[in-house]
């Protein structure tokens, strides 16, 4: 396991980038992955993927991540992640993107 | 019924460190709901006509990230995370982390902790200034 050390050097999937090209939100999922970087300690690069609601269609970017913390510490870490997360971004950008905690 | 309820039953469906992977899903979906139907529910009383079909999941999350208050922009993202994994838990019955008790015993804290937030949202000073930005934000995109 190796933490991520430059989230510039991470090689989206070609339909994740498609979809956020097409959308002009390529720069704000840069953004999430810098904030779950510092606020996380990662284990492994984070997965990003295109995950398609089975009721009503609608996609949105799934960033999957994984850090040992504690159900309370986990709880904690997201609000904060999610905090940061929220102030930096236009509101119609919050459902786009997600982001999925792992605390194995 | 207070949709509280259901995550008291979440809390109670992963308890054990050896909860079963069909009540780790089955918390983790009912950890959804609750979030969105006391949104839901504050929004209608503040006299907002919240959709009652599978759109009024949008829209509640668009009202709450339009609402000018970062808490409540907070609780947005967080309900769709929480959407998220609760399509996990219903729709892809492979093995995942959604059968994993540690998983969903911080999933339930977290929908624990965002009910909090909303109570205390609505419920508190702020309330006027949410009311008008979430009023202002439904006119302005054709929302009764």
């Amino acid at each position: 396991m190796q933490a991520i050390q430059n989230v510039a050097e991470l090689a989206f999937p070609p339909e994740v980038r498609k979809f956020c090209e097409d959308r002009g939100v390529l720069d704000y999922l840069r953004l999430a992955l810098q904030i779950a970087a510092q606020t996380f300690e990662l284990h492994g690069d984070p997965l990003v993927t295109i995950e398609t609601d089975p009721e009503t269609d609608e996609e949105a970017v799934v960033i999957d991540v994984s850090s040992p913390l504690s159900c309370d510490e986990a709880v904690e870490r997201k609000l904060q992640y999610t905090r940061r997360w929220v102030q930096s971004v236009p509101p119609d950008v919050i459902g786009t993107i997600r982001l999925i905690l792992s605390i194995a | 019924m207070d949709p509280r309820d259901f995550h008291s039953l979440a809390v109670r469906l992963v308890a054990g460190a050896s909860a079963a992977a069909v009540d780790c899903r089955t918390a983790i979906g009912r950890s959804y709901y609750p979030v969105f139907n006391v949104a839901a529910d504050h929004l209608r009383q503040q006299g907002f006509r919240i959709g009652k079909g599978a759109a009024a999941h949008g829209e509640v999350q668009k009202c709450l990230s339009n609402s000018g208050e970062p808490v409540l922009a907070t609780v947005a993202s967080e309900l769709n995370d929480l959407h998220t994994n609760r399509n996990r838990a219903d729709y892809q019955l492979g093995p995942g982390d959604v059968e994993k008790p540690a998983i969903a015993q911080n999933i339930a804290a977290m929908a624990g902790r965002l009910i909090q937030y909303l109570d205390a949202s609505f419920g508190g000073p702020k309330n006027g200034p949410i009311y008008l930005a979430i009023q202002k934000w439904r006119r302005d995109n054709g929302y009764p």
